[in-house]
């Protein structure tokens, strides 16, 4: 197993919101995918993950419904809403931001 | 919607669904884990592990299951609704499971909150909702006072130029109105019958603002004279008179025997002025059920010194009240150097119009809700107490789950909810009670507070007993919510759990049973001042009989001569005077409590006269002193022989006498009333005794009798009488037998103002008797609250002192021993409280002073009397306790510890 890096709450809602612009998943999948897209540095504990995805749900960032999975089971997939996708845009910048800060200190000192 | 809002009501909507579908959410929430779960195992299998270590890896990588349930569940956020039902559930088996706590607790609150929203119920009728009329707020009379005659200055209208020239001159006001009152016979289906009427501009119902509900108000066409037979009517003169019909417009009304058409119907609830309206109106006018143009001459326009009228008038929209009142104050400072220089000293008055209706009802009302107010706070003293000994019953509990990490602020929050559920309850009850109160209140109803049957519990009503629910159950919920949940959990835990920390409860409990005894004794105090001043009042001497029967005739304009009027009576008096049973008639202009008044100038021979001297002056027949038993202390009555063309005569009073002719006799003194210096004089021929006239409560004046026949009836304001009538006949005998009478000499008269003498004692008394009963009756419930508290508090004592007691009576102490260790403990809240509220009573009777009567607010019997009837009912609510205390068994007592 490659080591994985434990992640800040925050840090979960926003790859959430990231992975699910693409397309609707659900919750083993999404783990599956910011696994993948990060070459299994980022891995996401479930005992994080579905509580993250209930607040967002909550927050009304995104939206779920109960569909048939790849194996032909049911499972409940989320998508992201139109508000959601503001959302993610304004998580988005404002990482950026915080990581060219956080890179500019790194590399000044 | 913007996007926010519509964020805020899915998330409450989502909040709501998974709260009550918590079942099945949670049932989807397993759902998706197990997926998960289960796709992560198909995964390790097809990575290679066999399916045991596919499954174990598959749950180890899970992490902890139930936190993370536990965290979805949070980030729905219901938690504070699962808590909120989960505290309603428990403090719906509590209620149950202590049920004489729940029941005894609801009742108290009940009737503290019945008892203020029945009395607010009343204060809305009376004093917030509107009166019918369009911005009554901005309504105003105008009144012209003259000092002169030191009379009050309601009781001076504008003259008729005067206020034509105000009308013209003023700029405050957007619209004004003169009107004058008078009664009419009014004549239909073969009986005649008095109505209260108005004569009226044809600016009144715009300066009102009311539209009559059929036909038309007046216009200037109206006012002419020869048009102004005209006139429109109330709702009920439509109704009871003219059947209701709806070709009523165009009929005719025959009033003192001249025809008027119908123009119009006035809505049902407007009968302006009512008696209320004006407290110096015609006495006669209960309600106005017709109104008539005034259609004033030239002459009576430019007429600057006669008034019979009165002037309302509208502020323009801005202009205050104290505006209004200066521009007057100017114009009024010109008119009056028009006026006969012997008369000068007008000014002006403005009042609101809401004022005069309820200038005398307001204290009442604040009076009563002050009382209610107390009981309400003594109920609250009470259900605090049953809260403060059922926490420390149940410190145990709220011990136990303290320690199991309970945080504080969630056992605040289950106490204050069970509160909330126990005051809840108390509103439903007391709303009912609030009804059965109301109705018992309006059957006191006096009849002079205006509107007081309008009195509903409406949706403000039942606003304000919601606030007044929350408001008690932060009142008596926050203490022992406090009390209860202050917990050390170290002492809590070395008393082995068995029991509670009870020190600093007891003295909040004996604080709240002290601050209820004073607001009792405030409350008795009250009570007894007003119950004096109610017994001195109906122990005042009247001066009259209570079983004569009076009733009134007021002429029409046939009778336009002082010789037809003479005529009327002296034919009525010899009809009536012939039915056997009747032992005295008489006659008499104005009657005793009647509400009406004839004042005339007065000039005493050897008196230094003041200018604009007046008197009551009454004109009597020869029986009237002996039909009313009012006795003669001196000299003789008037008599028949005292007709017009003879001597003129007169009687006086004794408070006349006191004033005029302290020294020396009264019999064969003269004196003049109303032609000022140059009229005739009267010669004074008897003495009679003092008799109340305006009022029980007011100290008898100066009047004078005058021979009936010898008075010059004053052709535009005289038109009527009272008779008299003492006999051995029922009452409603000698009613017939004076309508006979009446229609027998002329039947387009009407016989109106019906009364036994005691029967006007009684309506006169009747705002007293209203507010002394409301004030008993509260005061006794309140005084059983609190003994209801003081017993509680001290049988609670007794139990939690058992172990205590028992120890005494086994060292030897004697039950007469431990019945005065408890009667001190009642007696000593009794004194503290005591003391605290008769220094509170001290204070706040000054405020009753307008209430009183004959009895000083500082009044010694009162202030010794409510201690001694105290220490009566604490000793009576301590017996039980003590007895119960004496009664314990040593050896039981010592076991139970």
């Amino acid at each position: 197993m490659t080591k994985s890096t434990e992640l800040l709450q925050g840090t979960v809602d926003l790859l959430i919101l990231k992975v699910l612009s693409l397309e609707q998943m659900h919750g083993w999948a999404i783990a599956q995918r910011i696994n993948q897209l990060s070459k299994e540095v980022l891995r996401v504990n479930q005992s994080a993950l579905y509580p993250a995805l209930h607040r967002l749900e909550h927050q009304a960032w995104i939206e779920a419904e109960w569909g048939e999975s790849e194996n032909n089971r049911r499972a409940k997939y989320y998508s992201l809403t139109k508000a959601g996708r503001a959302r993610l845009n304004e998580e988005e910048q404002s990482w950026d931001r915080l990581s060219t800060a956080v890179q500019v200190v790194l590399k000044a000192v | 919607m913007n996007g926010v809002d519509m964020r805020l009501f899915q998330s409450l909507r989502r909040r709501l669904l998974s709260f009550w579908e918590n079942d099945a959410s949670n049932v989807q929430l397993s759902e998706e884990l197990q997926f998960h779960l289960e796709r992560q195992t198909e995964a390790n299998i097809a990575s290679g592990m066999s399916p045991e270590e596919a499954r174990s890896a598959a749950k180890a990588s899970f992490g902890n299951l139930p936190t993370a349930i536990e965290e979805c569940y949070e980030a729905r956020g219901v938690a504070w609704l699962g808590d909120l039902a989960q505290d309603l559930r428990y403090g719906l088996r509590a209620m149950v499971k202590y049920r004489s706590f729940t029941v005894v607790t609801v009742f108290t609150l009940a009737l503290g909150i019945g008892a203020c929203t029945a009395i607010f119920s009343l204060v809305n009728a009376v004093l917030i909702q509107s009166l019918p009329y369009g911005e009554p707020d901005r309504l105003v009379y105008a009144f012209t006072p003259n000092p002169l005659w030191n009379l009050p200055a309601e009781v001076f209208g504008p003259s008729n130029a005067d206020f034509v020239d105000l009308k013209k001159q003023s700029k405050s006001f957007s619209a004004t109105t003169l009107f004058a009152q008078t009664t009419y016979n009014l004549a239909g289906n073969g009986r005649a019958e008095r109505v209260g009427a108005a004569k009226v501009d044809a600016d009144f119902l715009r300066t009102l603002e009311v539209a009559p509900e059929l036909g038309r108000g007046f216009d200037h066409r109206d006012e002419q004279p020869g048009n102004d037979h005209v006139a429109v009517i109330s709702h009920a003169l439509w109704l009871t008179v003219l059947g209701g019909r709806a070709d009523v417009l165009g009929s005719t009304l025959s009033l003192d025997g001249f025809f008027y058409q119908v123009i119009g119907v006035m809505p049902e609830e407007f009968a302006y002025p009512q008696k209320r309206d004006l407290a110096y109106g015609n006495g006669h006018v209960e309600t106005t059920d017709v109104w008539v143009p005034s259609a004033l001459t030239p002459q009576q326009k430019a007429d600057r010194e006669a008034s019979n009228g009165f002037a309302v008038a509208r502020l323009r929209p801005g202009v205050t009240v104290r505006e209004a009142q200066a521009e007057m104050d100017t114009i009024m400072s010109h008119l009056n150097l028009l006026h006969n220089p012997d008369t000068r000293g007008w000014g002006a008055f403005v009042k609101p119009l809401r004022d005069s209706a309820l200038g005398q009802v307001r204290p009442l009302m604040w009076l009563l809700m002050g009382t209610v107010g107390f009981v309400l706070l003594i109920a609250c003293g009470n259900a605090a107490n049953l809260l403060l000994a059922r926490a420390a019953a149940r410190s145990h509990e709220l011990g136990v789950r303290a320690t199991l990490g309970a945080r504080r602020s969630r056992l605040l929050r289950q106490m204050l909810t069970e509160s909330l559920m126990l005051s809840a309850a108390a509103e439903t009850v007391g709303v009912g009670l609030a009804w059965l109160f109301l109705h018992a209140l309006l059957k006191l109803n006096p009849g002079d507070i205006p509107r007081m049957d309008d009195a509903r519990i409406d949706l403000r009503v039942m606003g304000f007993a919601v606030f007044v629910t929350m408001l008690t159950s932060v009142l008596f919920g926050m203490l022992p919510s406090l009390s209860a949940t202050r917990i050390n959990l170290v002492e809590f835990l070395k008393s082995s759990g068995m029991r509670g920390v009870a020190g600093d409860r007891k003295r909040v409990r004996h604080g709240l049973a002290v601050a209820q005894i004073a607001l009792l004794v405030v409350l008795l105090t009250g009570t007894g001042l007003l119950l004096r001043s109610y017994a001195n009042v109906l122990s005042v001497p009247t001066g009259f009989s209570a079983t004569t029967v009076t009733a009134s005739v007021q002429m029409s304009s046939q009778y336009g001569n002082a010789h037809k009027r003479r005529a009327f009576f002296g034919s009525l008096i010899e009809r009536i005077n012939s039915i056997p049973g009747v032992q005295a008639v008489g006659v008499v202009n104005e009657l005793p409590l009647s509400n009406s008044e004839t004042l005339a100038s007065l000039f005493v021979e050897g008196y230094p006269n003041t200018k604009q001297q007046l008197v009551e002056e009454r004109g009597i027949t020869q029986d009237y002193l002996s039909a009313m038993q009012t006795p003669l202390v001196q000299g003789r009555d008037i008599s028949d022989e005292d007709a017009a063309g003879n001597r003129l005569v007169a009687v006086v009073n004794q408070a006349f006498v006191k004033k005029y002719f302290a020294n020396g006799d009264a019999i064969g003194r003269r004196i003049r009333t109303g032609e000022g210096e140059s009229g005739p004089w009267a010669t004074v021929v008897g003495v009679a005794k003092d008799v109340r006239y305006m009022s029980l409560e007011a100290a008898p004046v100066p009047q004078v009798y005058r021979s009936f026949w010898q008075v010059e009836w004053n052709e535009s304001n005289i038109v009527g009488a009272y008779v008299a009538v003492r006999s051995s006949l029922p009452r409603d005998a000698v009613v017939a037998e004076i309508r006979a009478a009446v229609k027998g000499i002329d039947p387009s008269l009407a016989v109106a103002d019906v009364h036994t003498m005691s029967e006007l004692v009684s309506s006169v008394t009747a705002r007293r008797r209203f507010q002394t009963t409301l004030l008993t009756v509260f005061s006794v419930t309140a005084m059983l609250l609190a003994m209801v508290g003081v017993y509680g508090l001290l049988a609670y004592s007794v139990r939690q002192r058992t172990g205590e007691i028992g120890i005494r009576l086994a060292l030897g102490s004697s039950k007469s021993g431990v019945v005065r260790l408890i009667l001190r403990e009642g007696l000593t809240l009794l004194g503290v409280g005591l003391v605290i509220g008769l220094a509170a009573a001290l204070v706040c009777t000054r405020l009753l002073t307008g209430f009183l009567y004959g009895v000083p607010a500082l009044d010694p019997a009162t202030f010794a009397l409510v201690p001694m009837l105290l220490l009566a009912v604490t000793i009576a609510a301590c017996l039980i306790p003590s007895f119960r205390a004496a009664a314990i068994d040593p050896i039981n007592a010592l076991r139970h510890e």
